[in-house]
């Protein structure tokens, strides 16, 4: 659940260093939400990192993945219900808060979420968000919002139902129940349960295979994959045939079968 | 009737037996649960639980808000992350089979009985044993406890591996301080491997069979 301030008219004051931490593993940079101390509900100030450290890596040609996570701890508890409790809906709408979604939602390079702890709330739809969901073995999934009178609002309910199916997503949803990591395992949310201890490096691991692909296939392989979830089964085999289209431009495709045929390892540039 | 110690990094849980009509009553359920709870927080290498006598022999029927009562009791017991040795030292029957399944090491003194009690007051249903017997041992042995409401000595208890070794609560002990010894990430490493994937399946065979129990219940009123 959100976690509340004892004093909600006085805020903590911040730490020193970022609500974000960004660090590089090879071609993987890891996003790593780090306050620790309000279980890293996702205040402005931790989605406005987020978004910045997405933008770094969109726009960094060596970076080919991305893993989001909160340690092998936690993840995210959901929004800060001291920003929540007071905003009215025009300023929602209007808020920088916002931003963060189709940031993470639209990052068009591979997301892998190492999750942990508790994944409630925007920290479940954040994981939702993202391309591979690695958890850990003490990972609890839920949106809880139901439980505060208002419900999900970052694609929560659009992402469950599309993930799990409309009866299991109403039962989270509706029910506010919550799943642990290997019940999320069999709805085929997550891809794979780890030791808690193992999470982060398992999902860099996970993000380094998906970096030796290549990014322009990553990156247009995404979008096709998205498309599903917007358009129909017609316009997205058109789409998806597209996409290879241009894909049989590139370099890296040459380079892939090339590969293949010489039964070596491909080396993708990226072009 | 529950006294707790914390020694050589065991948490010790002892049960006292209220007697016969108290015994397994939502108070004592919601008692030894608290103290699961503790237990969880006190974060010991190893919790002993040392119940006496016959403080887990079911009074049948079991109401249906003592057996709600005892399945939370019961998930939270499996859910523990640490070790649970259990000695028994008495008649251990319906839920209370299921609290001794739940945990990871049950000793048993020589005049330990276990059973899932008479059939006719279904007592099967409360207490998970259904789940966690055929989980642990298999389902002919749980069927055929449930259906001959047959009581097992200790020794064969043993043969079944329903109790992992005959002995007194000092025996138990030593289990426990043994284990007590290990890297506590040896000890959290090997108790999640035997819990994978686990905690949806028990909760939802405990909602059946708690829905069951009312079914009992109503058709006896």
């Amino acid at each position: 659940m959100p976690t509340p301030s004892t004093n909600p008219s006085r805020p903590e004051p911040l730490p020193d260093r970022p609500a974000v931490r960004v660090d590089l593993h090879g071609h993987v940079t890891v996003l790593t939400i780090d306050r620790p101390a309000t279980r890293n509900a996702l205040s402005t100030e931790v989605l406005s990192g987020l978004v910045a450290g997405l933008k770094d890596a969109s726009q960094d040609p060596d970076v080919r993945a991305v893993v989001l996570t909160g340690g092998p701890h936690l993840f995210a508890s959901g929004a800060d219900l001291r920003e929540l409790r007071e905003i009215s809906p025009a300023d929602y709408l209007q808020s920088e808060r916002l931003k963060a979604w189709p940031a993470i939602a639209g990052f068009k390079k591979p997301i892998v979420a190492a999750v942990a702890g508790y994944v409630l709330g925007g920290g479940c739809e954040i994981a939702l968000s993202c391309d591979l969901i690695i958890a850990a073995d003490n990972a609890t999934l839920g949106q809880p919002e139901i439980n505060l009178g208002i419900i999900p609002g970052a694609g929560g309910t659009q992402r469950w139902s599309r993930v799990a199916g409309r009866f299991a997503a109403a039962d989270i949803v509706l029910g506010g129940r919550t799943v642990d990591a290997w019940t999320a395992r069999r709805l085929g949310i997550v891809s794979e349960v780890v030791p808690a201890e193992l999470v982060v490096e398992r999902a860099i691991e996970a993000a380094t295979r998906l970096a030796t692909k290549s990014p322009i296939a990553a990156r247009l392989g995404k979008a096709a994959l998205r498309a599903s979830e917007e358009i129909g089964v017609t316009a997205g085999l058109d789409f998806e045939r597209s996409q290879l289209a241009v894909l049989l431009s590139t370099q890296d495709h040459r380079e892939g079968i090339d590969a293949f045929l010489g039964k070596r390892i491909a080396h993708f540039e990226g072009r | 009737m529950i006294t707790v110690t914390d020694t050589n990094g065991v948490h010790t849980i002892r049960v006292i037996d209220p007697g016969a009509p108290h015994r397994m009553g939502v108070e004592a359920v919601r008692e030894f649960d608290n103290e699961i709870k503790v237990a969880r927080r006190a974060q010991s290498s190893v919790v002993l639980i040392s119940v006496q006598s016959d403080a887990w022999a079911t009074s049948a029927p079991t109401p249906d808000s003592t057996v709600a009562a005892l399945h939370q009791c019961i998930q939270h017991l499996y859910a523990l992350d640490t070790p649970v040795v259990v000695h028994l030292d008495g008649q251990v029957t319906g839920a209370g089979l299921g609290l001794a399944l739940a945990s990871d090491l049950r000793v048993a003194s020589s005049r330990t009985t276990v059973g899932l009690g008479d059939p006719a007051e279904a007592e099967g249903l409360a207490g998970g044993a259904a789940w966690l017997l055929r989980d642990r041992v298999g389902s002919a042995l749980h069927e055929h406890l449930m259906w001959t409401g047959e009581t097992l000595d200790v020794s064969t208890a043993h043969a079944f591996r329903l109790v992992s070794a005959i002995g007194d609560v000092g025996d138990a002990t030593a289990h426990a301080e043994r284990l007590s010894h290990l890297p506590p990430t040896t000890l959290s490493a090997l108790k999640r491997s035997t819990r994978v994937d686990v905690a949806e399946p028990l909760r939802t065979r405990l909602n059946y069979d708690q829905a069951l129990h009312v079914v009992v219940d109503t058709d006896r009123k």
